[in-house]
């Protein structure tokens, strides 16, 4: 059962179009919500929530209209968004109980709840700190632990890792990832990094100009039904490519004796094929694999297409 | 399969110390993610929880407290002048003069009363004001936080935003106001009470009540119209201060200059006297305890020198000005930054 559908969506600012006339399902589970800088996503979450009215076309989250009834989305979806936001003047525990409060948890729930998560994000002693004070790290943690807080059916993430350092981020994705799979929480993450989206999501939707441009399983899309095969050979040898590009194969990279070829077909006979090739040149292959598409390829093909 | 913990290996003990059972060591609290499944309210009464989250904020800073305290000194001051000069005078004077017993009783003083109550802590609510509707409480904070997304990303509206923002300037504001001016307002009655207080002034507590009310309603829907279009809460700080400050010098002057001009005080010279932020204050409450000139009762020797300015311009221009910052407030408050194309 898809988390979101929306169906002939248009939203407008002014004259600018910037969703047009999108028609999606998101599915359960962690979705990855891809674009380049102007694609729409921001503008796509931000009408699920219910902040923009849609020009045209309709939408449901969690089985509930975004036209009519945003509130109620709005208790039960958590949001964290791409800004650093706070509310000035708490600390961590305040803040986030405070939080709790608006979406209509009881008091003491809230302040329970607000360690809880605020432990699990990893802020430990931390929460008793004013937010005013907090790294950028931090302040990414503390805004994924206010979206949590009431423990949403849906979370929707916007670029959680920005401004993050390598370690910063590497945890920052191990707790999504943590809550995404096993614990009943559908997650929808907007980024432009291409290797935070391949390591946290299992599905994505990718985005251009206000469109849906691909959609679908990663695993699947990366799948490339033996057309790309990556062969490492003892030396380099410009022959053996030669000898190869006469049954349709070309080199995507080349790094010493490594390389990384696409056939422009899938190949059954492929070991027979670069053995009789390398015998015939000289060559010496030290291993080969079929190989798997990047997302990073995946996201250039479809945004360049 | 069965994986247990790493256990961390036992302390030695020391030759000839007690062995203490080997315990292993095991996880403190469970800090894995775990699902809330408690209960959500429905979303409604959610200004509410904005008021008591801003007002929690603000009333834990002792300054508020601090300026509270000073707001209430002159009126203690007030009643412990007027318990010797009423009540203890006269019982004193009735034990050592007898022959006077006759004379009037120490009259309710009214129009001090309503001149304190409606004027003289008016610069201690604006302060008061100015702190709760420009301090980190405010909304102009909230801008400069993008608190507006943690706030609006749940299951509240712009208007419960708005409401609760303001109830938190509004009640900040009435209280210091109403606790002292009720406060003096019971004490005048109980020492007052035999010499025809309420019948003097059955409508007081009301009076009182409107006054306390007014400067409160007021200030807040001011500065939540200023503060709305700020992200520096000491932006909105100056602006609102110099607002009342500079309207207030130059309103009376230029009244002034008006009634000196055509030789009489007409009131059209009375309006432009009061056409300031706290003129506005002062003129409504002077209309509602009746007593004119409150503004300059301290300072002139004849209490009753400029009349009342007219009561519906003035009514009509505080509408105005708090239904037009309300609106621009309304205006301004969005989840997200709407680019126009």
């Amino acid at each position: 059962m898809p988390v979101a559908t929306i169906s002939g969506l248009t939203v407008r600012y002014g004259k600018k179009v910037a969703v047009n006339d999108l028609s999606v399902e998101v599915p359960e589970g962690c979705t990855g919500l891809l674009g380049p800088n102007g694609a729409g996503k921001t503008t796509l979450l931000k009408t699920l929530l219910g902040f923009l009215t849609p020009a045209a076309g309709s939408g449901q989250v969690l089985g509930l209209d975004v036209a009519t009834e945003g509130m109620q989305i709005r208790q039960r979806i958590g949001l964290m968004p791409e800004v650093d936001c706070h509310i000035p003047g708490m600390n961590a525990v305040t803040f986030v109980a405070a939080a709790g409060e608006l979406v209509g948890m009881p008091e003491a729930d809230a302040m329970k709840r607000a360690h809880e998560v605020l432990e699990y994000a990893g802020l430990g002693e931390a929460r008793y700190r004013n937010v005013e004070t907090y790294s950028t790290g931090m302040k990414q943690r503390i805004k994924l632990a206010q979206a949590l807080v009431h423990g949403p059916k849906l979370l929707f993430l916007d670029e959680p890792t920005n401004g993050l350092d390598p370690a910063g981020r590497e945890e920052m994705l191990d707790l999504i990832r943590g809550i995404s799979h096993g614990k009943g929480i559908n997650v929808v993450v907007s980024s432009h990094l291409l290797p935070d989206i391949e390591r946290i999501c299992d599905k994505i939707i990718v985005m251009r100009q206000g469109q849906i441009a691909m959609q679908g399983d990663i695993a699947e899309l990366r799948e490339t039904h033996g057309t790309l095969v990556e062969v490492e050979l003892r030396l380099s040898n410009p022959g053996f490519i030669e000898g190869l590009g006469k049954y349709g194969a070309r080199v995507l990279h080349q790094s010493g004796s490594f390389y990384r070829l696409r056939f422009s077909e899938a190949r059954a006979d492929l070991g027979a094929l670069l053995f009789t090739t390398a015998r015939g040149c000289g060559a010496q292959i030290r291993g080969f694999r079929p190989a798997l598409r990047s997302l990073e390829d995946i996201f250039l093909e479809v945004v360049e297409s | 399969m069965n994986v247990n913990p790493p256990m961390i290996p036992p302390i030695p003990t020391p030759p000839g110390a007690p062995q203490e059972s080997v315990v292993p060591n095991s996880p403190i609290a469970d800090l894995s993610y775990r699902n809330y499944d408690g209960p959500l309210r429905p979303p409604i009464f959610r200004w509410w929880t904005v008021c008591r989250m801003s007002l929690r904020l603000l009333w834990k800073k002792p300054w508020f407290w601090g300026i509270a305290a000073i707001c209430l000194f002159p009126y203690l001051i007030h009643a412990i002048f007027y318990y010797f000069a009423g009540s203890v005078t006269i019982q004193i004077l009735a034990i050592q003069f007898p022959e006077l017993a006759d004379l009037p009783s120490f009259k309710f003083p009214l129009q001090m009363y309503s001149a304190f109550t409606g004027n003289i802590n008016s610069i201690i609510l604006l302060t008061i004001a100015l702190l709760a509707g420009a301090g980190s409480t405010s909304i102009a904070a909230d801008n400069q936080a993008n608190a507006l997304q943690v706030y609006l990303s749940k299951p509240i509206g712009k208007g419960d935003y708005l409401l609760g923002k303001w109830m938190c300037i509004f009640l900040s504001v009435f209280v210091v106001a109403a606790i002292p001016a009720i406060s003096l307002y019971l004490f005048f009655l109980t020492v007052y009470a035999t010499q025809g207080f309420l019948h003097d002034a059955p409508w007081l507590w009301l009076q009182t009540l409107a006054v306390t009310l007014l400067p409160a309603a007021f200030h807040a829907s001011l500065l939540v119209g200023i503060a709305a279009w700020s992200r520096s809460p000491r932006m909105v700080t100056a602006i609102y201060a110099g607002l009342n400050f500079i309207t207030y010098v130059m309103a009376p002057v230029l009244g002034r200059i008006l009634s000196h001009v055509y030789h009489r005080d007409t009131w059209q010279n009375l309006l432009i006297t009061h056409a300031s932020l706290q003129g506005i204050l002062d003129g409504l409450a002077q209309n509602i305890f009746h007593m004119p000139d409150v503004n300059l009762l301290f300072i002139r020797r004849e209490p009753h020198l400029t009349p009342m300015p007219p009561l519906w311009p003035l009514v009509i221009a505080s509408l105005v000005l708090m239904g037009i910052s309300l609106a621009a407030a309304r205006a301004k408050i969005h989840a997200v930054e709407v680019v126009k194309g």
